[in-house]
């Protein structure tokens, strides 16, 4: 299925798709996020849409999923910058702070984000979408798509400095008391 | 001056996948700056995962070549032993029409005919004989 016969075939299901999410979380930017989030699941298995019976079921499907997700975790939005140390090893100032490393933490500060921004920035920066297809994708204006990205890239930047920083004042206090 | 305002607007998602790029090659070939080197890592770890989406596709062409290749030499194994099972019944058809002519069995073509002609010359009834029989009561 290519851009055309996605736009014909599932983004008309957008509105229908926006009310029942809006229902779902009562909240209108969550229920957009969730519908954006949806689209983009839906174009990543769009060679396999025509295996099922009702694209509209299992749109729907996807987005009530989305929504329970969304209640099960609401801290997603923020991301845990405990469970990255941990995962790096980057608690310990006495590992040596290779350039492999700070790549690794850019994967996991990615890891973190929330899902809608992990799925528009790994479409722009790896699979080089451009910020209009994605909003084509997912049937919002390319501002929304935008802002997402932004907020998504600076939140990488900001996470990983804040980190980093971290690491150097520790490395730093240890070198004074040695 | 240029990847300063270039950076700025990556930030901000406002840059092309051209200038991506760009920004992507600055960090990866140049010497970079010392306040940029913060930045390094992060283009550094798009750039492998781009790297490893590409081998990704590239294995898969090439099992699908494979697939296509087989698949066309089977097909070409069916029409050839289909073509030569074809050949083999029509000429068994050929040497099943024989005649035997003093004890003698000929699967020859031509024979069988000439004598399969003179058979039935020989049992047909001329259009006088009909007309007798027919109209002589």
């Amino acid at each position: 299925m290519n851009l055309e016969q996605f736009k014909i075939c599932v983004l008309p299901l957008r509105e229908k798709l926006f009310n029942y999410s809006r229902k779902m979380t009562e909240e209108t930017s969550d229920a957009e996020d969730i519908v954006q989030e949806a689209f983009l699941k839906l174009w990543r298995i769009r060679e396999k849409l025509d295996e099922y019976h009702s694209i509209d079921a299992l749109a729907t499907e996807i987005v009530k999923n989305l929504c329970i997700d969304r209640w099960k975790s609401p801290s997603r939005n923020t991301v845990e910058l405990d469970e990255i140390k941990a995962h790096c090893g980057w608690d310990n100032p006495e590992r040596t702070l290779v350039e492999n490393d700070q790549v690794q933490l850019i994967g996991k500060i990615i890891e973190t984000l929330p899902p809608l921004q992990q799925s528009i920035i790994r479409m722009k920066d790896v699979e080089g979408y451009e910020t209009d297809e994605i909003a084509g994708i997912t049937g919002c204006d390319i501002q929304a798509v935008r802002m997402n990205l932004s907020r998504a890239r600076k939140k990488v930047r900001e996470v990983f400095l804040q980190l980093t920083n971290e690491r150097k004042e520790k490395k730093d206090e240890n070198r004074r008391f040695a | 001056m240029k990847i300063d305002d270039l950076l700025n607007k990556y930030f901000d998602g406002e840059t092309s996948c051209e200038e991506e790029e760009w920004i992507r090659n600055y960090f990866l070939n140049k010497e970079i700056p010392e306040y940029l080197l913060c930045y390094k890592p992060m283009f550094v770890y798009f750039d492998n995962e781009i790297k490893t989406k590409k081998n990704k596709k590239r294995i898969f062409p090439r099992r699908k070549t494979l697939i296509y290749s087989l698949s066309g030499i089977a097909a070409c194994a069916i029409i050839a032993v289909s073509i030569s099972t074809f050949f083999h019944l029509s000429d068994n058809t050929s040497k099943r029409n024989y005649v035997v002519i003093n004890g003698k069995c000929y699967t020859d073509e031509e024979t069988v005919r000439a004598y399969a002609k003179a058979s039935f010359h020989e049992v047909a009834t001329s259009k006088d004989e009909v007309f007798n029989e027919l109209f002589n009561d």
